[in-house]
């Protein structure tokens, strides 16, 4: 049950670097936490597939390509003054 | 040893969202990973594992390229308002609410009923919820207040 209530934890230091964090960089790397804590999950439960894994990949190499293209379009990667650009 | 690995992936978590160097920040999100790659270790399952370690390190080096290329190094910037707080807390409590009955869900691997405990966690959940809500509320009153005093 502690294992369980750990994954837990780990999803929502996750969610926490998520609201809380505004550079991109640490945005992703939160998000990137939660798919290790949902994964841990499924292990724990025995559910074991690699799927998953390349799922986690995927997701990295997508965020690190959109933190490349945000920082050559804005010049920032602070998600505050993103949001207050207008095109 | 399970509780163990779970306990060190926590640490490594909170290591990497707290920290200030970018570097030792996805370092420490690697470490995660070898966790969970540990964790497959525990179940016997030496494939996944060495599967698992290499995906990691693939992660952890498309990242570190990314700070390279992009020449990112430090992360200074202060936190954000306290309205993220706030929402963070109600997905907390909106997750809180929905994980719990889904623990119950599962079939046999987990063994989990919804005994008392679980139940006072979901009824915690709501209640932060509502807390949330309510200060959400009553600021926004304040603050119309303000605007119609000026």
């Amino acid at each position: 049950m502690i294992s369980y209530l750990g994954c837990f934890g780990l999803f929502m230091i996750g969610l926490y670097g998520v609201m809380v964090k505004r550079h991109i960089y640490k945005i992703v790397i939160s998000v990137l936490i939660m798919e290790f804590a949902v994964d841990s999950f499924l292990v724990l439960i025995g559910n074991r597939k690699w799927g998953t894994a390349l799922i986690v990949l995927s997701a990295t190499l997508i965020a690190a390509a959109i933190i490349i293209r945000v920082q050559e379009s804005f010049g920032t990667l602070d998600a505050d003054e993103l949001k207050e650009l207008k095109g | 040893m399970l509780e163990g690995i779970i306990f060190v992936a926590v640490i490594c978590a909170a290591a990497a969202v707290e920290a200030k160097d970018l570097k030792l920040s996805t370092y420490a999100l690697g470490g995660v990973g070898a966790c969970l790659a540990l964790a497959f270790l525990t179940f016997e399952s030496y494939f996944f594992a060495a599967f698992q370690l290499a995906v990691v390190s693939a992660i952890v080096y498309v990242l570190l390229l990314v700070q390279k290329r992009q020449k990112i190094v430090r992360d200074d910037q202060p936190r954000s308002s306290v309205w993220n707080y706030l929402a963070a807390l109600a997905f907390a409590g909106f997750a809180g609410t929905a994980f719990f009955p889904a623990l119950a869900a599962l079939p046999d691997p987990l063994q989990v009923k919804y005994t008392e405990t679980l139940r006072t966690f979901d009824v915690v959940g709501m209640l932060i919820v509502v807390c949330v809500a309510a200060v959400a509320i009553s600021s926004l009153f304040k603050a119309r207040k303000h605007k119609d005093k000026r």
